[in-house]
């Protein structure tokens, strides 16, 4: 097994190792929900011991109309750092994604012109936050989680409805257009490479410009490179590092450099400190 | 400016931010929404 697949199932249960949930029907409710971590990992799982950042984004803007700080801050934290990295290391959702892109070997290839609709996601759920507030409680209705997450059906929305009686006499027609979209998600992430990460994900949105100034980079020798597209044909995000190196939607899986014959990929710390 | 020290200018901002949400009782208002069952994610709220 490849060192980033053992590090994404490492990850998985660190972040959930509340498994005991799943039986139980209940969530975790200790201190650390609230620390957000910086991947899409639903709270409401019964397993997670953390919050998801896009769900306390949208928390401190509908109860509190302001950006949360602890969400930007971790993302510019870890942003700043590694870059996108937690998209190819730690996400759970990304793993899934990674599962499923293995049972088919030929993928569908989109323009990557499409992959702007993530920016139009990022602000339904950021100015939807703010603006779409329940008329009884005052309080954020969380467009992007009660529309289209799919992470928090998977996570959260199936095991809750399998487990927990009391909260099944509430499924509606809401439930069933969500459990709709992740199945569509996960039929698509068969077929195309990563496509929740590459058209929807609001966090990865947030995250990709710090592919641009992280402290960790991805080097392409060009004079080595013998154009045999191997680094393109394996990257899980579809994209052609070497004509952007920094590219925003480079998850820094490192897939690129041990599939470079050459050895002219290469990720790390600049040595002279000049990035 | 050297791009790497603009990096650990810019972590140093996030946990700042982070630091600063702590005093300031953010982290607490994100537990007490964390720690209930989020209808939304379910997709029933």
């Amino acid at each position: 097994m490849k060192r980033r697949r053992r590090a994404q199932i490492a990850f998985f249960f660190a972040f959930n190792p509340n498994l005991v949930g799943f039986l139980r029907g209940s969530i975790f409710t200790g201190i650390t929900k609230g620390v957000c971590i910086p991947v899409l990992n639903c709270y409401s799982c019964p397993a997670a011991i953390f919050a998801c950042p896009v769900g306390a984004m949208q928390t401190v803007a509908g109860s509190a109309a302001q950006l949360s700080r602890s969400v930007l801050g971790v993302l510019l934290f870890v942003g700043a750092l590694v870059g996108r990295a937690p998209c190819g290391w730690a996400c759970p959702f990304g793993l899934m994604q990674d599962l499923l892109a293995g049972l088919q070997k030929h993928k569908l290839r989109l323009r990557r012109s499409w992959e702007k609709l993530r920016y139009a996601v990022l602000a339904f759920t950021v100015v939807g936050a703010f603006y779409m507030v329940d008329s009884q409680t005052g309080v954020s209705i969380a467009p992007f989680c009660r529309y289209i997450c799919p992470q928090g059906t998977l996570q959260a929305g199936i095991p809750l409805m399998a487990a927990n009686g009391s909260l099944r006499h509430l499924i509606g027609g809401l439930f069933w257009w969500k459990v709709g979209l992740l199945t569509a998600v996960l039929l698509a992430a068969v077929f195309i490479k990563r496509p929740f990460c590459r058209f929807i994900c609001p966090l990865g949105a947030l995250l990709g410009p710090t592919n641009w100034i992280s402290r960790r980079q991805v080097y392409v020798d060009c004079s080595a490179c013998v154009d045999c597209s191997n680094c393109r044909e394996v990257c899980p995000m579809d994209i052609d590092i070497r004509r952007n190196p920094r590219d925003f939607q480079c998850i820094r899986c490192g897939d690129c450099s041990e599939a470079c014959p050459e050895a002219a990929i290469s990720q790390g710390i600049p040595p002279d400190g000049d990035g | 400016m050297q791009r790497s020290r603009l990096s650990m200018i810019i972590a140093a901002f996030g946990l700042m931010l982070l630091v600063w949400a702590g005093a300031d009782g953010e982290l607490y208002r994100i537990l007490a929404t964390a720690t209930r069952v989020c209808l939304q994610c379910l997709g029933v709220g």
